[in-house]
């Protein structure tokens, strides 16, 4: 893979319903530390899936995994979802095999359900959420912590809350849920437009 | 005869995303007076919100 770029992130999150602010919250959070936020609702095109999510992960020098869907969904035949931890082992044997600056976090709402759900990787400090979206901000913070930007709490909450607002005004045009590629698109520059009106720190000229 | 000076647009991060991304210069325009729109009425909304606040606990006090 080739070298990581500074600012992408790389988001690992179900495309499940009950996740839509969730996502809103890790697109604005990362957005406000002047990242990229990157998913791959974003790949388009003929090459083979797997190809694309490894280069996607490669463009990105940070990856938020949220492993706390461990249910099985409703849809005949019940099946749970792997591909958040298979992503995340992807991007864990990757740096284990060509180390390159990547950093990694785990997200989870439950605490010590990460010791059940994976004990593999027991050792492995999860950011723990809760259940709301503000959670989310905060252990982004938390895990951001060392990066050279550093937005307060309430720029963050500010930047969620106007794209929570905004997405509706985009959905209402046409979209049936966020977890499309042209929503997504959308939302990672009305989100970059926000976090730039909070964090004067972001604009660069 | 002298070249006419192009003004780029600034560089930010929202233009480097959207090139990135391939959105267009109209949608990416579109974007930002949205984004511009909502956070100047949720601000404006804010600010009557703190007013009132501050209204009530002098009236309290």
């Amino acid at each position: 893979m080739p070298g990581a770029e500074r600012d992408g992130g790389f988001l690992n999150i179900p495309y499940d319903p009950a996740y839509e602010e969730h996502f809103l919250a890790y697109i604005a959070g990362v957005a406000a530390f002047g990242l990229d936020p990157r998913a791959t609702l974003e790949l388009t095109g003929g090459e083979r899936r797997l190809d694309r999510i490894l280069k996607l992960m490669a463009a990105c020098k940070y990856s938020f995994h949220d492993l706390s869907l461990v249910k099985l969904d409703r849809k005949l035949p019940a099946t749970p979802r792997f591909n958040m931890p298979f992503e995340l082992g992807l991007v864990i044997g990757w740096q284990n095999a060509a180390p390159s600056g990547h950093q990694w976090f785990v997200f989870e709402s439950s605490r010590h359900r990460l010791q059940k759900s994976l004990s593999d990787l027991n050792g492995t400090d999860p950011f723990i959420y809760g259940s709301s979206p503000e959670g989310i901000l905060r252990e982004i913070r938390n895990a951001l912590a060392q990066h050279q930007i550093q937005p307060t709490a309430a720029q963050m909450r500010g930047t969620f809350e106007e794209l929570s607002v905004s997405s509706r005004i985009i959905q209402g045009t046409g979209s049936s849920s966020v977890f499309e590629a042209r929503v997504f698109a959308d939302l990672v520059l009305l989100a970059h437009r926000l976090a730039e009106r909070w964090v004067p720190g972001l604009l660069k000229s | 005869m002298r070249k006419p000076v192009i003004v780029d647009t600034p560089i930010t991060t929202v233009w480097e995303t959207a090139k990135k991304m391939g959105v267009s210069r109209k949608r990416t325009l579109e974007l930002i007076r949205i984004a511009d729109e909502i956070h100047d009425r949720l601000e404006m909304e804010r600010k009557v919100a703190r007013a009132a606040a501050r209204k009530r606990r002098l009236k309290t006090a």
